[in-house]
């Protein structure tokens, strides 16, 4: 074998700074994302419940689209040919301000909404027929019926699906090494070229995914056991 | 950018597609599946000791990302083995099969699982042996429940195939960016890899639905 672990050189200076730094990326990007996904999944999402088909269209390309294209060809696309179509002026700013963080926090939002409006549109069909006409037939204008009854039953049905989200949006944000972003991934081959500590670089790597989906699992199941519906539907079927 | 060079680039990208990304996620499904049967049967044993670290694994896998698992695989396996140098089609396949395998075993349980209890039972009290009412009564309806789930996946896994382009395997992504390098008009060239991905992925997903639509009416839950 002739290979000694030596798990000290990970606290070792520059090493230890690497690590958190990526760390302080990694969930920076994947929180911001998974925010701002998440508005943005519902928003579109909502559009399919309009009466006006194009609108109804437009949710139905947008998941599609994004869902469809491998996340790292996205943020290829975002980085390489986004800039390009933008004038001049703009395009020197996104440079300045450092396009690679930029590219990856877009690129994962767009992809996190898409899947959330995947999932706001199996939850609008799961709140049923039967429950909108008991709504309207109380009185309830459509839109009152839409604020009252509808958004807020999908929102707690979607959560378990939410949560599958937060933790691709975890995993998801490695992928910004490919344009540079020194995240947690990044940070760990830094320290495997530098030091030819491998070993030791990918374990506190994957050690640092698990840790993170601990949390959000943790996390989670406590605001799923809050928000769920007595009696209609369990976790894996919605 | 002329005709023929449009052409051309289209052609390298499809190539680069079939070769490395389609060989790496169909020679990757094909391995995971039988390792995520074991896998699955394995926690759902009744011995904490097989089930137990087989858990752990499937955890362990389906938390990390896939980037993390292929440089294991990349640089730190053969490291382990002594400095045997792993190329890099088989370093990727090594990782997308581990990984796959791990979801995999998660739909194979969930298969097995959602055919009822009562079933095993009544098999058994026709006087079939457990192995034979694993193999001719629970793994048959449960194979044609899993299937549309495993179909998905397999999409995802050839998606997530172009990952092997950051460990450094010239499938299709990388081909795009040599491309682009060179004739530095980087709109077309990714403008037809994200289409080429968009179409197959789009087509074969809604084929998956077909099939899901059909399963659910032979053999409601």
């Amino acid at each position: 074998m002739g290979y000694e672990l030596q798990w000290s050189v990970l606290w070792d200076h520059p090493y230890r700074d690497w690590i958190l730094e990526g760390l302080y990326l990694t969930i920076q990007i994947s929180l911001i994302a998974w925010i701002c996904g998440l508005a943005i999944g519902i928003l579109i999402g909502m559009l399919s419940e309009s009466p006006r088909r194009p609108l109804v269209l437009l949710s139905v390309a947008y998941v599609e689209i994004f869902r469809n294209i491998p996340l790292l060809v996205q943020l290829f696309f975002a980085y390489f040919v986004l800039p390009l179509l933008l004038p001049l002026p703009i395009r020197r700013q996104l440079y300045e301000i450092g396009w690679e963080w930029g590219s990856a926090v877009l690129t994962l939002t767009v992809y996190t909404s898409a899947k959330v409006t995947g999932h706001v549109r199996s939850g609008l069909n799961a709140v049923g027929a039967g429950l909108r006409q008991a709504a309207l037939s109380t009185g309830l204008s459509w839109w009152q019926m839409e604020r009252c009854i509808v958004v807020p039953l999908l929102l707690r049905l979607i959560v378990p699906n939410i949560t599958t989200e937060f933790l691709t949006a975890f995993k998801g944000s490695s992928l910004a090494m490919a344009v540079g972003v020194m995240e947690t991934t990044y940070m760990t081959q830094r320290i495997g070229f530098q030091s030819f500590r491998w070993i030791e670089a990918n374990t506190v790597g994957t050690v640092v995914y698990l840790l993170l989906a601990w949390a959000v699992a943790i996390l989670m199941s406590v605001v799923e056991r809050k928000v769920r519906v007595p009696g209609l539907l369990q976790r894996g079927h919605a | 950018m002329t005709l023929s060079q449009f052409l051309g680039d289209l052609a390298s990208l499809i190539l680069a597609l079939l070769r490395y990304n389609l060989a790496l996620t169909v020679l990757a499904i094909v391995v995971a599946f039988p390792v995520a049967s074991l896998l699955a049967l394995g926690r759902l044993s009744r011995y904490h000791l097989i089930s137990y670290p087989i858990a752990g694994y499937i955890n362990v896998l389906r938390s990390s990302p896939l980037l993390m698992v292929m440089f294991w695989t990349y640089y730190t396996f053969p490291m382990l083995v002594g400095g045997a140098n792993l190329s890099v089609f088989y370093a990727a396949l090594f990782a997308l099969t581990a990984f796959e395998a791990a979801y995999f075993a998660e739909f194979i349980r969930a298969g097995i699982q959602s055919i009822h209890r009562d079933q095993r039972l009544a098999a058994l009290a026709t006087g079939l042996k457990p192995w034979q009412v694993s193999l001719y009564v629970i793994w048959p309806q449960a194979i044609h429940r899993m299937i549309p789930s495993l179909l998905t996946q397999s999409i995802i896994a050839f998606q997530d195939s172009t990952l092997a382009s950051i460990i450094g395997l010239r499938e299709v992504a990388q081909t795009t960016t040599i491309i682009n390098s060179v004739q530095v008009k980087p709109i077309w060239v990714y403008f037809i890899l994200a289409v080429l991905y968009l179409v197959s992925c789009f087509t074969f997903s809604r084929c998956v639905r077909r099939l899901e639509r059909r399963t659910a009416r032979l053999l409601p839950a």
